[in-house]
Order: C-alpha cells, then structure tokens, then sequence
C-alpha cells in the first residue's frame, strides 16, 4: 500500500516506512542513540531525496528520542544539570552547524564532508569503545575506578557539582562537547548520539547508567533545533514522512528501553562499539572504491 | 529559434484559411485528459492522447515537464579518495520529457528540424561553442539523460504512435509517481519531407490536491510556523507513546 509524500515528492510503500521506523526506535531505547545513522542512509537507498532524508529524520528523532527519555525519567537515570550545560553549548552548535550544511552544499562538498566525518570520528570512537568494552567483558581489572576517570575534566577551570553523576568537574567540558556535537549532528543528519555517549562516559566521566537518559534529553532538544532551522532554510522537512516514521519508531523506543535496562552494561557497550565500526567500515568502503557512477546531477535552485 | 519557427508555422497555417481552399486542417489532435492532481494516493497516471492526420506525414507527439537548471557534477580519484571535481551546467531543461513517434525517430527524414523544435532528448542539451569542450560536454550530457532515465522522467526509447486506417491515430502518455508539478505542453507535429505541416499544442496542468497541497504550501509559505508544528507535533507523539506504555 502506497502513500504519496507532498515535500519528497514521490510515493512509498507505508509497510517499510513504518519498519524502518520500528528497528531505529529499538536501538535508540536500548543504546540511547537516535537512529538516526541507519535511518538516513535507508531512506536515501529507498530513493528519497538526500536532503530531504535528513531533515525529516532529524524530526523523527525527536519523538522517539522523548519516548526512550521518559522511560529512563521515570527510574530517575538522567542528570538534568549536566544536561543544560550540554545544551547551552549544543544549540549554538547546531544552529552554527546549519549554515555550514547550507554552504558546503552549494559547493557540492556535502558528501565528502559527511562521509569523511562519519569514518574518521565513527572510527575512533568504535575503536576506544570496542577496547574498553572488550576488556570490560573479560574482566580484565583496572587500576581505577570502576568508571572512567575523565583526566582533561577535572584540570579545566569553573569546576562546579553534578551531584547525580557524583562528579566536580568543569563546566567548560560538558559545553564544549554540546556545541562540537550540534555541529555534527547538523552536518550529518543523526541525533549525536555516538558522539555524546562515549563524550559522557571518557571526557566527563559520568556512570553508564545515567548516561544514556541524558543522552537522549540532549537529543531531544538538539534536532528540534535543527529541524526547525532545516524547515525555515530549505523547506526540507516532510511532515507526512517523519510521522510515519514515527508511528513505527515510538514504539520500538519503548522496548528498547525496557531491554536495556536489563542487560549489562558492558555487553551494550561492546555491541554498540561493534555496530559503530562497523558503520565506520562501510562508509570508509564507499570513500575509496570508485562509485557506480563517477558523475552526480541536482537541480541548481 | 525555437518560437521563431513555431510562429512562422503558425502565420503560414493562418495564411491557409485567409485564401479560401478545400483543404481541411492537416492534423488535429486532443488529449484525455489536461489536468494531473497528486494527492496521497498517487501512484503515477497515463494521459491518453488521440487525433487524425488529413495529409501524408509521421506524427511526432512530445511532452515536456517544467524547465529547470541543472548541475552535473564529476568525481575523481584524489590521494585515493573520490571527489566531486569537475561540474557542468545546463540551463533550461525540462524536468519531465516523454515522446511518441508513428517511426523511429532516425527514419524520419529532417535536417536541423529535430534540433531545432529539441525533438529527441539529445536535442534537448544545448552543446558548448567551442569544439574543443565537446566530449566533455557529451560525458555530461550522457550523466543528465541516464540521470533522468533513472528517475523514470524521461523515456529511453519513444513509445508508438498506432494508426487506426490512414488518418485516426493514437497514443498513451505514462506518467511515473514522482513527476514535478507545474506547467507541461503536449505538442503533436505532423512531419512531411522534412518539413512540419501540422501541429497542435495544448497544456497539460500537473498540481498537488488535497492534504499534500496543503502541506507543501504551508512548509513554503510559512516555513517557521511549520517547523514549530513539526516538532511539536514530535514532541507530543512522543510523549503521549511513552505515557501509554508506562500504564501497561
């Protein structure tokens, strides 16, 4: 069964729209990342156009980004204070990162950027995850303390309380990080999630418990921010998309929270560092081996 | 070039009813329908189109979308990477290009005719001046047709134009799921000795209706107000779906 899209222009099958909605709420309960890395790219193989993808995304991700955030609300896994620190940074950001999208794209750099971006920081970050995770699993002890102790957090100055994450650390880190991943998520279309997690775990410090409910509390607010400038800047949003995609996605997010409450917190870990290198993988694949077709058209607005 | 030509056809068809003659119109022509509206449950359409011929000659049947400008951009392998390098534009090109033809295009006789009304898709890219840039201008030509092929908005091959006896004749237009609204023409030449001696142009209106209309309209016109509609919207789903499923 078809449905016609008003700012995609085209018709999908609502079937695998709603899927596709289902499988990204999943994974955004259970690791606290948006969904939005899979998503993007499905929608743009199914043949919706790049930008349109991405703006529409981005809304998607927020409502099921607040179903999974009420979840961890209610067992009280989610450390506000940090979190408006983090926010404060991220919404410049990303306003910043929407203008730097907008720009690139007119020199026609958009999918280089992205595609250099994803793999060097993707890269990375899986692999510390990966390692740390790895090594969490088998047991092999630490000298510290059972969570990472952030090293740069505690030297920086304006050092202030968040009790919730038990830490004294400086503000500067947790705005610092806000505003590098609004950035990204402007550029690349995901809820910034892959960034912020492993950001809060290694560079602030805080517990895994708490990290993934102030994750998602970020997110909430990060592509709200970005689709509403996406909508004023190009129009780009298809409301009739992004609530079928939510349809599917709120419900996911429900059960992906309710999993990942109940599994350990290393094994999560390890599986995340895995899909993200393996996503690292893939698109570093795509930079090097020849495309299908060495010439690309747009229209020239 | 193109208008120039249309309108001297135009005066010399003119000039055949101020002297009296027994002849009738050497072609007419209709359409079944002149108006395409994409609602939600659009899934691509089929305009029917039909007339009859009253001299020799093959019927040449083109529909052009609205003309957009393009870019074509080239990739090139760079310290390993692939990156857009090279780009060419074309200006004025239709979005949308479908044709129908009694003959092979290549079978009819003409000289410059085809360039010159851009029948056949070739004709439809302007080449550069200087011979010197012409194959890459052809790289880039070829990437915009297969492009377009791709998206299903321009025909590989014409579709028959079928007779029925020696002068009624007809022919079925399709129209893919994502065609672009706005103005189109359907223009049916009647081409004898290289020359065209007849010719019908009508325009066929491709719009959005209903809810789809409606939304594309309110996220241009009133971008923000959409925007904000769009998140709260978001937020409220969200929302209520984990308040649900808190109670159960």
């Amino acid at each position: 069964m078809n449905i016609y899209l008003p700012i995609a222009e085209m018709s999908v099958n609502i079937f695998l729209i709603l899927g596709l909605g289902v499988v990204t709420g999943v994974l955004s309960g259970l690791f606290g990342v948006g969904g939005g890395f899979l998503m993007t790219p499905l929608l743009i193989f199914i043949g919706v156009p790049p930008a349109v993808s991405v703006s529409t995304v981005g809304n998607q991700i927020i409502a099921s980004s607040v179903s999974g955030f009420l979840a961890h609300w209610r067992r009280e896994n989610v450390d506000f204070k940090m979190g408006w620190f983090l926010l404060g940074g991220g919404l410049v950001g990303s306003t910043l990162g929407v203008e730097i999208f907008r720009w690139l794209k007119q020199l026609g750099y958009i999918d280089l950027i992205i595609s250099v971006s994803y793999v060097a920081f993707l890269g990375v970050i899986g692999a510390m995850m990966a390692n740390e995770s790895v090594r969490s699993i088998m047991g092999i002890v630490k000298k510290h303390s059972p969570h990472a102790r952030p090293k740069l957090a505690t030297r920086l100055p304006f050092k202030i309380e968040f009790p919730k994450s038990k830490l004294h650390i400086s503000a500067i880190m947790p705005v610092a990080i806000g505003f590098f991943v609004g950035i990204m998520v402007s550029l690349m279309g995901i809820g910034g999630g892959f960034f912020l997690i492993p950001a809060m775990i290694y560079l602030l410090g805080m517990p895994t418990a708490v990290v993934i409910g102030t994750s998602l509390f970020q997110i909430i607010f990060i592509t709200a921010n970005v689709t509403f400038l996406q909508a004023i800047t190009t129009q780009t949003v298809d409301i009739m998309l992004a609530l079928l995609l939510l349809s599917g996605s709120v419900i996911g997010a429900q059960f992906g929270s309710r999993w990942g409450a109940k599994l350990p917190a290393d094994y999560l870990r390890a599986s995340l560092a895995a899909i993200v290198l393996l996503v690292a993988l893939k698109l570093a694949w795509g930079l090097f081996t020849p495309p299908s077709d060495i010439y690309s058209v747009s229209v020239l607005e | 070039m193109r208008v120039a030509f249309l309108c001297l056809s135009f005066i010399v068809h003119l000039s055949s009813f101020i002297v009296p003659s027994a002849q009738a119109t050497p072609l007419v022509a209709d359409l079944s329908n002149y108006r395409i509206d994409i609602d939600s449950g659009f899934n691509g359409t089929r305009i029917f189109l039909f007339g009859a011929r009253n001299d020799n000659g093959d019927i040449v049947a083109v529909i052009r979308g609205p003309q957009k400008d393009y870019i074509v951009r080239k990739k090139e392998e760079i310290a390993g990477i692939w990156v857009n390098r090279d780009r060419m534009r074309f200006w004025g090109v239709p979005d949308f290009y479908a044709i129908a033809t009694s003959k092979p295009l290549n079978e009819i006789e003409q000289t410059s005719l085809f360039r010159q009304l851009g029948i056949g898709q070739e004709n439809l890219l302007s080449p550069p001046p200087s011979p010197k840039s012409r194959t890459s201008f052809e790289q880039f030509a070829d990437a915009f047709l297969r492009y377009q092929h791709e998206r299903r908005l321009y025909m590989k091959e014409p579709d028959p134009v079928s007779f029925m006896g020696e002068t009624l004749f007809k022919t079925v237009i399709e129209f893919p799921d994502d065609i672009p609204p706005g103005a189109y023409t359907a223009e049916i030449y009647l081409i004898s000795d290289g020359e065209v001696v007849g010719m019908q142009s009508t325009p066929i209106t491709v719009v959005k209706s209903g809810i789809d209309a409606f939304l594309f309209m309110y996220a241009h016109d009133y971008p923000a107000l959409y925007g904000i509609t769009a998140v709260v919207l978001a937020l409220v789903i969200g929302w209520f779906a984990g308040r649900m499923f808190e109670k159960m």
